[in-house]
């Protein structure tokens, strides 16, 4: 049940984007648009998908506590605003408590909402929290950004961007060009953040956009960033019109 | 694409142009523009097209163009848009190389398709179209002023394109009134078929060009854009004035990226990445524009501010903090030679304050000493009108001095700040072909577009600028 991160072949993400595109959605399902992550060598918190209360109990035992529960479904795109996410459960009874309260939250906000399932996933350690995403500009092509993230993304817009696809030293410069830069050299004595990392992060969304047409944007919010590594928590890919 | 490039020449060079809708009435948009293309001292020929006179300001008239027998360069089209395609069928089978449209009434008013019948007729024929719904062009080298807009333009070294009508017009009056000269302004219109990137292919290979100024609210095709710009502006400095800070539409707002990335923050992108230089505001294009016509291209980025005012001269160090330029440190070496010169004076800071008792002797002493100094690549000298300093005897002064800084590849702008006679010192400064300014952040403004040059060849030069 827990996703094995082995990393898919090119065509079978393509054909992951295709026949979303062909069932007429507008967004990757989350543990498809982890799928693309992983395709890509961008590091992501280990998950599964439950189908019941027991499924989501034994993932949880098998991840080990702390967990997230979030709603998959095509129908709630903002999963928060649906009161479709639980963070920090701690223990069995929660989860239970969580899977019913989400479910019925995202009913009552949506009440034909197609509930695929209840992905769980391990809480990951804190961090400083950035985002990475790409866009597709109708004039220019498609663009990389790079920025502080979690919730303040679109309050601050501490962010910077490229058109994709981004060379090394480009993502470099992107993460410079931040006023919040200096964590990643050591903000205040606290040990400085992945600039490698970071860096390879924002390369592969360039290159992910640039790869698949049927891509119009990627937000990965939050990617949290440690001294050592970075964690994608959050993977939304949103699908092309046609 | 020289050949492209090569397609443009007769908007700029023709030989014979046809103006059709060349009316008797003063007034009329036609009779106008005949009016300036005759008073502008256009020396090849003007053939008004005019079914209804047998002759407009002293010239024969034509029933239609292809009554014209010679071949005609550049027709333009000054009619109803009722009229305009029929018109255009004839330019085509009469052979002419390029039509400007000043009519209104196509893209711009949601008729696309109209306008796009325009291009179709064009095309075939290889015959360039500019407009519709444009002012008009004017060229110096060839005294050519095919617009409806004033009737005297300064020359000078830069090429205006713009989308703007009333901008365009209003910097036809500015050339005279600002001594901001021009090689060319294009009224781009609605860009039915020559857009920007055509011009700044053009504008790269005409002599008479020095630098490029663009008024855009947005382009047909960024891509294209962009990889022209990039390899123009290795030639030419271009600077950009883009209007409208609209964020994209509702589709893309479900994503962070694309609500955060909004069209201007694109194209801010873009024009950085190319390596244009973005203006905010009219008066600073402008700014820019001065310094970078009037001074070479430095070999650093050091700044000195000399100034005999310690208030606007702490003013210009904000703002040179404010520009990321760097003020250099005065080096002993230069402290020596400047105590030589000014006796009794004290510490030596950068800005250098003069203080209220200088005259402009002193002045002199201190630019000649900085002129000498290998590692000063821009000087920003500051002249505050005092009762001991009359800031009209400068220009004689730093005319001498700044003949030697060319050959040295210095950036000299200079603020002139007081009343009239600051004022007419600053003019004064200008119409002799320096970059001159009445407030010292102006001033520092200037001197930042000169050292961006520089910053950007750097990059060009390094491989940054190609990743």
């Amino acid at each position: 049940m827990i996703q094995r991160i082995t990393k898919p072949s090119r065509n079978s993400l393509n054909s992951i984007i295709e026949r979303s595109v062909a069932n007429g959605r507008n967004s990757l399902l989350e543990p498809e648009a982890e799928k693309l992550a992983i395709g890509y060598d961008i590091p992501v918190v280990k998950s599964g998908l439950a189908h019941s209360e027991r499924d989501a109990v034994s993932i949880s035992k098998k991840l080990g506590f702390p967990v997230v529960l979030k709603i998959v479904s095509p129908d709630a795109l903002h999963k928060t605003d649906v009161g479709g996410v639980a963070v920090n459960v701690k223990s069995q009874a929660a989860v239970r408590e969580a899977y019913r309260t989400i479910v019925k939250n995202t009913l009552s906000s949506i009440r034909s909402a197609n509930i695929v399932g209840i992905l769980v996933q391990k809480m990951a350690p804190s961090g400083h929290e950035f985002v990475v995403g790409a866009a597709r500009d109708p004039q220019f092509g498609p663009i990389v950004m790079f920025g502080l993230g979690g919730i303040y993304v679109e309050m601050f817009k501490d962010v910077s961007f490229r058109f994709a696809p981004v060379t090394q030293n480009n993502s470099i410069r992107m993460i410079g060009e931040l006023k919040s830069h200096s964590l990643f050299s050591g903000y205040r004595g606290s040990e400085p953040l992945d600039i490698s990392s970071t860096s390879k992060v924002i390369m592969a969304v360039g290159d992910m956009i640039v790869n698949h047409e049927g891509i119009e944007s990627i937000d990965i919010n939050p990617l949290i960033v440690y001294p050592r590594g970075v964690v994608a928590v959050d993977v939304r890919v949103i699908l092309t019109k046609h | 694409m020289a050949n492209n490039a090569e397609s443009l020449n007769p908007f700029f060079r023709p030989k014979n142009i046809a103006i059709i809708g060349a009316s008797r009435k003063p007034r009329k948009i036609g009779h106008e523009i005949l009016y300036n293309l005759k008073l502008s001292g256009f020396q090849g020929n003007i053939f008004p097209i005019n079914p209804n006179a047998s002759s407009v300001l002293g010239l024969k008239t034509y029933k239609t163009i292809g009554n014209v027998k010679r071949e005609i360069d550049l027709a333009i089209i000054a009619i109803p848009a009722i009229s305009v395609v029929d018109s255009l069928e004839q330019c085509a089978k009469a052979g002419v190389k390029a039509a400007i449209i000043i009519t209104s009434g196509f893209g711009e008013v949601g008729k696309i398709d109209l306008e796009k019948r325009l291009v179709d007729i064009a095309r075939p024929v290889g015959m360039r179209l500019m407009g519709p719904n444009t002012f008009g062009i004017f060229c110096a080298k060839s005294n050519m002023n095919c617009t409806f807009g004033p009737r005297h333009v300064l020359s000078g070294k830069t090429a205006f394109i713009t989308q703007s009508g009333a901008l365009g017009l209003a910097m036809m009056s500015w050339t005279t009134e600002e001594n901001c000269g021009v090689s060319s302004i294009v009224g781009i219109g609605n860009k039915a078929d020559v857009d920007d990137a055509d011009l700044l292919e053009y504008f790269a290979n005409d002599d008479d060009t020095k630098s490029i100024l663009i008024y855009m609210e947005g382009v047909k095709d960024g891509k294209r854009f962009y990889t022209v710009s990039k390899k123009v502006v290795r030639k030419k400095p271009i600077i950009v004035i883009k209007s409208g800070k609209s964020e994209r539409g509702a589709q893309a707002v479900s994503s962070h990226t694309g609500a955060i990335a909004g069209q201007d923050r694109i194209f801010d992108l873009a024009f950085k990445e190319a390596g244009l230089l973005r203006a905010d505001t009219v008066t600073r294009a402008f700014d820019w524009i001065q310094s970078i016509n009037e001074n070479p291209v430095p070999k650093g980025e050091n700044v000195v501010i000399v100034t005999n005012g310690g208030g606007v001269g702490v003013l210009a160090a904000d703002r040179c903090e404010e520009l990321n330029l760097k003020l250099m440190t005065i080096s002993d070496e230069l402290k020596t030679e400047l105590s030589s010169v000014i006796p009794n004076f004290g510490s030596f800071r950068n800005p250098i304050d003069l203080t209220g008792n200088a005259n402009y002797e002193m002045y002199g002493d201190v630019l000649r000493a900085l002129v000498k100094q290998k590692d000063v690549n821009g000087i920003v000298a500051i002249f505050c009108e005092t009762a001991t300093f009359d800031p009209t005897q400068v220009a004689d002064t730093i005319i001498s001095i700044v003949g030697m800084q060319v050959e040295k590849r210095k950036v000299f702008t200079t603020a002139f700040i007081g009343g009239h006679l600051a004022n007419a010192s600053y003019k004064r400064m200008i119409k002799k072909g320096f970059a001159a300014y009445p407030t010292a952040e102006r001033a520092v403004d200037g001197m930042y577009a000169s050292i961006e040059r520089f910053r950007l060849l750097q990059r060009i030069n390094s491989g940054e600028y190609w990743e």
